[in-house]
């Protein structure tokens, strides 16, 4: 680990926690990097077939960015917060890069197939969820923000109503609310 | 403050029978008949939802299979004389919690148990091995097996002494 990324993502914890808005879009690209090199060094370590979980992998970039002690549980939401961001997009990237692919070549390093991410959703239905997302993101943040943190990381929905400051019947409400939403913009169910 | 319609949508899901949802309904359309369509659009999409997102884009797909929603142990779980308070870490096989003991004394432990749709015969035994390995050591820096078992779903678990730092176990 390299601390310069730790001490970052301690000071980027703080100021959103300060009420700084850019914080958290600050944040987003360190998770995503220190999810994608994860990933990469866990595949190559791994026994072929070996597949690496998303909300295992967002735990570990946790202990490594942020650390093993008592943090503050809102900082822990912050953080899990940009962690669902960076995984959606590595995930649309994914199902991206796989639909351009028999174009050119593949300057990937990391093969996000080996790692079990979306596995069982087709890509094009991925995609579709994510635009329906965008769109529900703009009506009604904090149910998008759930729908990250339980469908892209795998939180339940305990966890994800804890990370986002909710109570669990406004989570619960919030959850209703989202799923019928996007199903209603998909039209066919994922 | 007009209510945000997943408020207004959480209040229609609530209601007891189908019979005062339209009631509800009728109320709402009396003064916004866009927020009445709203609604009964999204209850139709309600209806039909099934388990739509409900399997997370990252379980592995054997656990899905393994697991419908819910059907896992949890924080609140009761696993033998242990209730399951938080999840503390979680790695490739296992889960650990921080849960409460109640008797013969009272005090916090963390308990792991084998992770839905991992239970095969080569995980479970590897999981075996580490617990007994475990229960072999006795060492101020490891945290020491307290207690073992299988839960009711039969899944091997494991109480361990909590200590700072757990969830950082490379035996994760």
């Amino acid at each position: 680990m390299y601390s310069g990324a730790m001490s970052e993502v301690t000071r980027l914890l703080n100021a959103i926690q300060d009420g700084d808005p850019k914080a958290a879009d600050e944040l987003v690209p360190l998770v995503y990097g220190e999810l994608r090199a994860l990933a990469a060094a866990r595949l190559a370590r791994e026994m072929p077939g070996q597949t690496l979980q998303a909300t295992a992998l967002v735990h570990e970039a946790y202990l490594r960015l942020v650390g093993g002690g008592p943090q503050e549980w809102n900082s822990r939401g912050h953080f899990f917060s940009a962690a669902a961001e960076a995984m959606r997009r590595i995930l649309i990237e994914n199902a991206r890069r796989k639909r351009s692919q028999k174009r050119g070549g593949n300057l990937e390093r990391v093969d996000w197939s080996e790692v079990r991410l979306a596995v069982e959703t087709d890509d094009d239905r991925l995609l579709a969820l994510d635009e329906g997302l965008e769109r529900l993101e703009r009506e009604e943040p904090q149910a998008a923000a759930l729908v990250k943190l339980r469908f892209f990381v795998g939180l339940t929905g305990q966890e994800a109503a804890q990370a986002l400051g909710l109570s669990e019947r406004s989570a619960t409400r919030l959850w209703a609310y989202a799923r019928a939403w996007l199903l209603r913009e998909l039209q066919t169910p994922l | 403050m007009k209510a945000a319609d997943w408020e207004l949508f959480g209040n229609l899901l609530d209601l007891p029978s189908p019979a005062a949802q339209v009631e509800y309904l009728d109320r709402v359309g009396a003064d916004d008949p866009a927020l009445r369509g709203r609604l009964e659009a999204l209850l139709r999409e309600h209806e039909r939802a099934g388990n739509f997102l409900e399997n997370s884009a990252s379980a592995p797909a054997g656990e899905r299979a393994a697991a419908p929603a819910n059907a896992g142990e949890g924080p609140g779980s009761v696993i033998g004389r242990y209730k399951l308070l938080e999840l503390i870490g979680e790695g490739g096989f296992g889960a650990v919690y921080m849960a409460e003991q109640r008797e013969p004394v009272r005090r916090k432990v963390a308990l792991k148990i084998i992770k839905l749709g991992m239970d095969t015969r080569q995980v479970t035994g590897r999981f075996e091995a580490e617990r007994q390995a475990l229960a072999l050591m006795d060492h101020p820096n490891i945290a020491r097996v307290l207690d073992g078992g299988t839960t009711d779903r039969g899944r091997p678990y494991f109480v361990m002494e909590l200590v700072r730092g757990l969830a950082a176990d490379p035996l994760l």
